[in-house]
């Protein structure tokens, strides 16, 4: 049954926008929708009625789903879908808006990522997450995903010979990245000697390895080549791309993701290899999914993981650029909004508009993401792999 | 290895308590299921009818072949994996227990779960998983060393899912039935700091009395359950010194309904039964509820005892089973109030006692020992439900199986 992927053809990535973050906010997830249409209209000087096709991740904008923000904000698409897959929504709806924009179902799609922060979201957020955390993960400490993801990693270091030293050095580095984005919630470097002796939050998880929460929208478009070329945006091709949900259940304890599983259609699809990629944004809840990610797919096959971090330099002038933006770690997890970071600074990379410093050279990169913590382990994963194109 | 338990320090007057935070209770009903078991002790997980795979979290389809699924006893033991010490938590209950320690267990029976952490055990440890209530009443893995040790469930994780006695201050609501003595004695046994025995009467001495007096653990009470003001005013002085009430109010006559049974005693059987234990509850219940959330000193359960025949009705004793009946309804109903505060409600359900009010009834029967010992080891092991003697436990499992059924055979 096993097909291959058809090519991607006919489909551009433009108009990577953020909102900045704020650690926390009033506004509401539709505001801050709203906010980043708003946005891409003044960049694009596309109005309500041009976007025929519309993609809404958020979760914080309960009781609406996508049907509800399409009233709200005026929208009268062709096409729509919610996807609600947090840090894997990013890469999902690219492939889906992707796909629709080829088979002629739509022409134009918005896709937003949207999350409030009020001081009591995060809370009612874990409280509702799933019924699987409310039966069986929840009621353990309630250490939200840190403890989840402590015991992941707890795992994941003595199965690999890690130590928090390998995870200090992705998160100092990606904080190093952050700095010259003006809207990195984290302004400040940090030292190892600051890392290692962060507060414990649930061992061996310590304050660096944690995202901080806050309010946030990131949003791009889907089109054709033709379209993005008549509104003068600049374009990113997509090569290939992987999705993959429940991965390896039967592993006792996640110590890998669906990449692993799909990795050789990744890299046959978009005909290129790790040693490729010019730069990696990867979703970074915690510095050991940015492993488990750069592992799976294929960054670290001709040595052990241990001596690809400590060999590798993952700031933008390193030679391999890791979440350029400072990531979720040192630049704030916006909700859903994180699941898009990722995406947003790839294309803004690629088509050398960064918000900070440019990576030297941006042709290809990676994109992956990652969502869910629906009880023990993230389900949804995925990656896209990239290419500028027109730079306008 | 668990330290043996200090003796709770006295506490500052002119410290503010902890407030009686609870684990939220937000569960499926899978997991209410669950919680079912879990109170008599057992240790289940669903099973698949079709592929027969266990599966852990609850679910309602079985996700290897989408089979249906039955709650089937299951190996307790199983492997701990790894773990992590949790420091900080926007839990409000949690926040309260800090550090806080929990792993993933792989059971031998197949799925991998989030358990609470025994101090004893490490990664790599073949453990013991039992499944208890939490603070909400809800079913929580718990895992214990394979090797039971000395002061094993003095363990501060463990002792959250317990209501064990050891260190302790219990009142008992009528001490003047052997129930009651037996009980005060088998708690101070079991490392009790003090048991309160309330006497309906102070100036009607009991068989043995003297004996009870002279044991310095044991103080009477004067606490009358037929009386709202006796049963206030006894909350008003011990409310805030009790961290268990248990509830031995017993009132046994015969009589059917139609043929010889007395409506006074009908009565009587409710006001003892019923209406008594409505009247310790609404003196008791708040006051403990004030202190459930304290860390040195929680005050922890309300236990009652009364008789399996509250289940089923009995043809030859039918106005004592309704009264237990309503005395049953009305704890199942307390249960649930309770579970907003964090007290535990515990249900011990008797046979038929070897005692001057059941001579009519042919043996098996149970001894007054029998129920004390039974009590204890069900607050220790965290067992909100523990039927006890043969009788009992027979009817217990015919009514889970089939309750009609059950109702009809006892009342042939």
């Amino acid at each position: 049954m096993k097909r291959g992927q058809k090519s991607y053809d006919g489909v551009s990535l433009c108009s990577p926008i953020t909102i900045p973050y704020q650690r926390f906010s009033s506004e509401t997830a539709h505001w801050w929708a709203g906010t980043a249409l708003k946005e891409l209209s003044s960049k694009t000087g596309l109005k309500p009625k041009d976007f025929d096709g519309l993609i809404f991740s958020s979760f914080s904008s309960s009781p609406d789903t996508v049907v509800g923000i399409v009233q709200h904000l005026g929208l009268t698409p062709k096409w729509m879908d919610h996807i609600p897959t947090g840090g894997a929504s990013g890469v999902m709806a690219i492939r889906r808006a992707a796909r629709a924009v080829q088979a002629g179902d739509a022409s134009i799609v918005a896709c937003v990522a949207a999350d409030t922060n009020q001081i009591d979201s995060f809370q009612k957020t874990l409280e509702n997450f799933s019924r699987f955390s409310q039966d069986a993960t929840y009621p353990y400490g309630q250490g939200g995903p840190n403890a989840t993801f402590a015991i992941m990693t707890d795992n994941y270091m003595r199965k690999f010979n890690l130590t928090r030293e390998e995870f200090g050095k992705i998160a100092i580095s990606q904080r190093k990245n952050a700095l010259s984005n003006p809207f990195a919630l984290m302004k400040k470097p940090l030292s190892m000697k600051q890392y290692m002796d962060a507060k414990p939050i649930a061992d061996p998880i310590h304050l660096f390895d944690c995202v901080m929460p806050c309010a946030g929208a990131e949003a791009f478009i889907v089109t054709t080549p033709a379209i993005a070329e008549k509104l003068n945006l600049s374009t990113v091709k997509i090569r290939g791309t992987i999705e993959r949900h429940n991965a390896f259940s039967e592993d006792p304890i996640q110590y890998r993701g669906g990449w692993a599983e799909d990795i050789d259609d990744l890299w046959q699809s978009s005909n290129c290899s790790p040693d490729d990629m010019n730069f990696a944004q990867v979703y970074d809840d915690y510095p050991l999914i940015v492993t488990m990610q750069l592992k799976d797919l294929g960054f670290c096959a001709k040595g052990d993981v241990k001596q690809f971090i400590n060999k590798t330099d993952f700031t933008i002038s390193g030679n391999l650029p890791l979440n350029t933006n400072g990531g979720q770690l040192s630049a704030g997890q916006a909700g859903a909004a994180g699941g898009y970071q990722n995406v947003t600074e790839a294309l803004r990379q690629s088509i050398k508009q960064p918000l900070g410093d440019q990576i030297p050279k941006s042709s290809k990169g990676l994109i992956s993401g990652f969502g869910m913590v629906n009880y023990d382990r993230g389900v949804c994963t995925g990656a896209v792999i990239i290419e500028a194109d027109e730079i306008r | 290895m668990t330290k043996p338990l200090s003796a709770p320090k006295k506490k500052n007057p002119l410290i503010k308590s902890r407030i009686n935070h609870v684990i939220p209770a937000i569960r499926s009903r899978a997991a209410l299921a669950m919680s079912c078991h879990a109170s008599q002790g057992k240790f289940v997980l669903q099973v698949c009818n079709d592929c027969k795979s266990p599966t852990y979290p609850p679910r309602d389809r079985c996700p290897k072949c989408w089979g249906e699924l039955t709650w089937k006893t299951q190996k307790r033991s199983a492997v701990l994996l790894a773990e992590t010490t949790i420091h900080s938590t926007n839990n409000l209950y949690f926040q309260g227990h800090l550090p806080w320690r929990i792993g993933t267990v792989l059971l031998d029976s197949g799925p991998t779960a989030f358990a609470h952490l025994h101090n004893n055990i490490k990664i790599g440890d073949k453990v013991i998983i039992n499944i208890m209530l939490d603070r909400s009443g809800n079913p929580a893995l718990f895992a214990l060393p394979r090797k039971a040790s000395a002061n094993m469930e003095n363990d501060y994780q463990y002792r959250q899912f317990t209501v064990s006695p050891k260190n302790r201050r219990v009142l008992i609501s009528d001490g003047r039935n052997k129930i009651g003595q037996e009980l005060a004695k088998a708690l101070i046994k079991a490392g009790a700091e003090t048991v309160y025995i309330g006497n309906s009467d102070m100036n009607l001495l009991f068989d043995d009395q003297q004996n009870f007096i002279n044991n310095p653990k044991i103080k009477m009470i004067p606490l009358n359950l037929l009386s709202t003001k006796s049963t206030t005013k006894a909350a008003q002085q011990y409310g805030g010194k009790v961290d268990i009430v248990i509830n031995t109010a017993y009132y046994i006559r015969s009589g059917s309904v139609a043929f010889g049974g007395k409506i006074k005693e009908l009565q009587n059987s409710m006001d003892i039964n019923a209406h008594g234990l409505s009247r310790l509850a609404k003196a008791f219940c708040p006051v403990l509820s004030t202190r459930s959330g304290d860390k040195e000193r929680p005050s922890v359960a309300i236990v009652d005892l009364l008789s399996i025949f509250s289940l089923t009705g009995h043809p030859s004793y039918a106005g004592m089973a309704a009264s237990y009946a309503a005395r049953l309804s009305l704890i199942n109903s307390l249960r649930s109030e309770m579970q907003k505060t964090g007290l535990k409600v515990y249900t011990i359900l008797l046979g038929p006692i070897d005692d001057e009010w059941h001579q009519n009834i042919l043996p098996p029967k149970i001894t007054h020992t029998q129920i004390a010992r039974a009590t204890i080891e069900s607050l220790i092991n965290g067992q909100e439900i523990t039927a006890v003697g043969n009788v009992a436990k027979d009817i217990l499992s015919r009514w889970k199986i089939d309750p009609l059924l059950a109702i009809k055979e006892m009342n042939q």
